[in-house]
């Protein structure tokens, strides 16, 4: 599977949404159930699913999708 | 957003919450479902905490932002701290020398800390509930003649004391410079002529057996020796004497140290130290079925009314 639909698929089951209305425009704006407790668990889950460390001050920046993306890539290129 | 009647009555704690909500995008739809529950009472409460809290920023050419800036670093500096916890299982601070050093001895960082702190009572379910708590609580005592706080930060928990027992000869404590004298003008401000008498002091040091009433709010966990605080304080309150307390398990923040596991864990170390508890409520931070609290090391916010045991 490529890296976004991995990704994709992440946010969808942390925040509970369906993976087909995850684009670029998700973001904690446009997602009611996006608070501060989801976070910490996209971030575990993250890790989790790709298997990288992201540092414990990344978890107030990832608030949409292309930065989730963009930060995974960053992680997984870092790691090869 | 609050209601039509706050916007119209309460300028204070709406201009906060306008411009609050439109920075915390992690917390907008929590705050705005909590702020949508709440009645007149609690508007009127906090139409007055955060009038006397502007009031005390303006001295010091602050406003608005500047109260909003505290919160949100405060809440930013929290997240990643729960972030650490949920990885270590442990709370990244370990000593009360590198708290002073790092947060209570600065006063601008302990200023900003304790006025977003101070707004969290009124928009953080747990915070506001023990708050209430407190007020139905303290008020239910009767013959309060000698009080003492340790630790009153933001004050308002102190004023409530005076307000509902108006002759009381009151003492507050506090080991930060910063802290104490927030507390003595926001207590000030809501009451000019109160007789408090504010100590820089720890209290390890101070005599036993004194006081009618100890209120001791969200420090347990920022000490080392958190069993020796409770015995010290059964130690500080008459036979007929009460303590209030608020404290929290497995509740990460840049300057807590000791660690309680769970609810038991409190309860437990309460009544080892000699107190009975009269009431008590215990509040999750998430939405987590009880059973799950301990094993999933759900956040928890207690506050409880103690007696001594014998």
């Amino acid at each position: 599977m490529a890296t976004e639909d991995r990704v994709v698929k992440v946010l969808a089951s942390v925040l509970e949404i369906p993976s087909e209305s995850v684009g670029p425009e998700t973001s904690i704006d446009t997602v009611d159930s996006w608070d501060s407790i989801r976070q910490i668990n996209l971030v575990l889950a993250l890790e989790e699913e790709f298997g990288i460390q992201l540092s414990e001050e990344q978890v107030i920046d990832l608030l949409n999708y292309p930065i989730v993306l963009e930060t995974v890539k960053d992680a997984l290129g870092a790691n090869a | 957003m609050s209601s039509n009647t706050a916007q119209l009555n309460n300028p204070s704690i709406d201009s906060i919450i306008s411009a609050l909500l439109s920075q915390t995008p992690l917390q907008r739809v929590r705050v705005e479902e909590h702020l949508a529950r709440q009645d007149e009472l609690f508007w009127q409460r906090g139409e007055r905490f955060c009038e006397q809290l502007l009031a005390f920023l303006e001295r010091r050419g602050h406003g608005v932002d500047f109260a909003v800036d505290a919160y949100l670093a405060m809440c930013k500096e929290m997240l990643v701290e729960q972030m650490k916890f949920k990885r270590t299982g442990t709370y990244s601070a370990s000593s009360q020398a590198q708290t002073l050093s790092d947060v209570y001895g600065v006063e601008d960082r302990m200023t900003r800390y304790m006025v977003g702190l101070s707004l969290s009572i009124f928009l953080w379910p747990n915070h506001y509930a023990m708050y209430d708590f407190f007020i139905r609580e303290t008020g239910s005592l009767e013959d309060v003649r000698t009080s003492l706080e340790i630790g009153p930060g933001h004050g308002l928990y102190l004023v409530e004391t005076m307000l509902a027992h108006a002759a009381v000869d009151a003492r507050a404590v506090d080991i930060s410079p910063a802290s104490l004298e927030m507390s003595r003008e926001m207590v000030g401000l809501f009451m000019p002529d109160n007789r408090v008498n504010f100590e820089l002091a720890d209290v390890f040091a101070m005599s036993e057996g004194t006081y009618d009433y100890v209120v001791m709010n969200e420090v347990l966990e920022h000490v080392e020796d958190a069993p020796g605080l409770l015995r010290k304080l059964r130690g500080l309150i008459t036979d007929s004497g009460r303590v209030f307390l608020t404290t929290c398990a497995n509740c990460p923040a840049v300057d807590h140290i000791y660690l309680y596991t769970d609810l038991e864990h409190i309860q437990r170390e309460l009544r080892e130290a000699g107190f009975r508890i009269e009431s008590e409520i215990a509040l999750p931070v998430e939405d987590v079925p009880r059973e799950k609290w301990t094993q999933d090391r759900v956040g928890v916010n207690y506050a409880a009314m103690l007696s001594p045991a014998n």
